[in-house]
């Protein structure tokens, strides 16, 4: 009987001074653990915000990069699986839908000639919102080109309103509009 | 029994009780470790890791300004400015002053500028033109990056008229040296109107 009483009063003991331990490593590094993890978490989460907005500011200049330079196949895998474009020329879904319809619309353009260009565009006023995988942004887009006389001339100016998403980690278009401004699209307006 | 061992040294009693004690401290440590509290600075990004990450944007971020000044020192014919923006090996590579010239370092950079522009004095109420910088693609891979842009030059027309005249591009390696990005390759291209 004493043995089993004995035995009791230590297993007792020793849960008693294991929960103190365990409390005591709780009160020690618990609470400046989870304060500095949630911390660190928000901070990870700041600096991924910022790098994604600087990746889809890539993402809208490469826009401009690969269209003036007629890389055509670039340019579509810039959108995504299910990405669409609207705007003057009508309107495609996905990268083949896309670079289809460039091709048709390009089908009588020369090709690119680094040393006579023809035309390009400033990609300018990005106003970039992230949230999470998706992300929005609105831009400005104007046109340049080069007159029959040799002389640079703004000749379109429009706009864009976006909306991304992260596929396969990398930033696309899920749908771009491209509206014209300036002249005004509507046929009689001006 | 490498535990038990090492809790005997601790507490006393005999080899049970110590088999107990010390039972019950890893179960301690068990349960502190599901309450998911133990291992917190485990699953947080390892420190060097977020911070090259911060870096690289901030380096974007200064470049960017790098690609900004370059214009504005040149518009207001700050050419000392323009030229430090250069790494000391760093060169411009273009056509300047009707030939293509490649000038290396800040005072390569600078005695290029002077030949072919003299020491102009840029007056703020007689501005003559001015470059707008656009279209920056820009890559940072630790103290090295590349960077591509575009520059449109708008100039003062005869009749005080605000006229685009010229527009190019630069293709742009840059250097970090002693914590400040700076070119060390720039290459400019005119495209509208074409060089001749």
């Amino acid at each position: 009987m004493r043995s089993v009483r004995s035995m009791r009063w230590l297993v007792g003991t020793g849960l008693v001074l294991s929960a103190l331990a365990g409390g005591a490593l709780v009160a020690m590094h618990a609470p400046p653990a989870a304060a500095e993890s949630s911390a660190a978490r928000s901070l990870a989460a700041r600096v991924q915000r910022l790098e994604d907005e600087e990746a889809i500011r890539n993402l809208l200049v490469e826009y401009g990069h690969d269209l003036d330079t007629q890389n055509l196949v670039g340019y579509s895998n810039l959108f995504a699986k299910d990405g669409t474009w609207t705007g003057g020329i009508g309107s495609a879904q996905g990268p083949a839908g896309i670079l289809a319809m460039l091709q048709k619309a390009l089908a009588k353009a020369p090709p690119y000639d680094p040393n006579k260009v023809r035309s390009f565009h400033l990609m300018t006023n990005f106003y970039i919102h992230v949230d999470g995988n998706r992300a929005t942004a609105s831009s400005k887009w104007t046109f340049f080109a080069r007159t029959p006389d040799n002389k640079l001339m703004p000749r379109l100016a429009g706009h864009y309103d976006d909306v991304f998403v992260r596929e396969d980690g990398q930033w696309k278009f899920l749908s771009r509009v491209a509206p014209h401004d300036i002249p005004n699209p509507t046929p009689g307006e001006k | 029994m490498k535990w038990g061992r090492a809790v005997s040294v601790c507490l006393p009693g005999d080899s049970r009780t110590r088999a107990v004690v010390a039972l019950g401290a890893m179960l301690g440590v068990a349960v502190a470790s599901l309450a998911g509290l133990w291992p917190a600075r485990a699953d947080s990004l390892p420190p060097a890791s977020l911070a090259a990450r911060v870096q690289a944007v901030e380096g974007a971020n200064q470049i960017r300004d790098l690609l900004i000044s370059y214009g504005h020192l040149f518009d207001v014919r700050d050419l000392e400015g323009y030229s430090q923006l250069f790494a000391p090996n760093g060169t411009w590579n273009g056509n300047f002053g009707g030939s293509y010239v490649t000038a290396r370092g800040p005072a390569g950079v600078l005695a290029m500028m002077v030949r072919v522009l003299g020491t102009p004095h840029y007056d703020p109420e007689k501005v003559t033109g001015f470059h707008l910088m656009t279209n920056f693609l820009i890559h940072v891979q630790g103290d090295h990056a590349t960077a591509w842009s575009r520059w449109t030059y708008f100039a003062r027309g005869k009749h005080n008229e605000l006229v685009p005249s010229l527009a190019g591009h630069y293709d742009d390696a840059l250097v970090r040296v002693n914590g400040q990005w700076k070119f060390e390759r720039r290459e400019v291209f005119r495209d509208i109107p074409p060089e001749k």
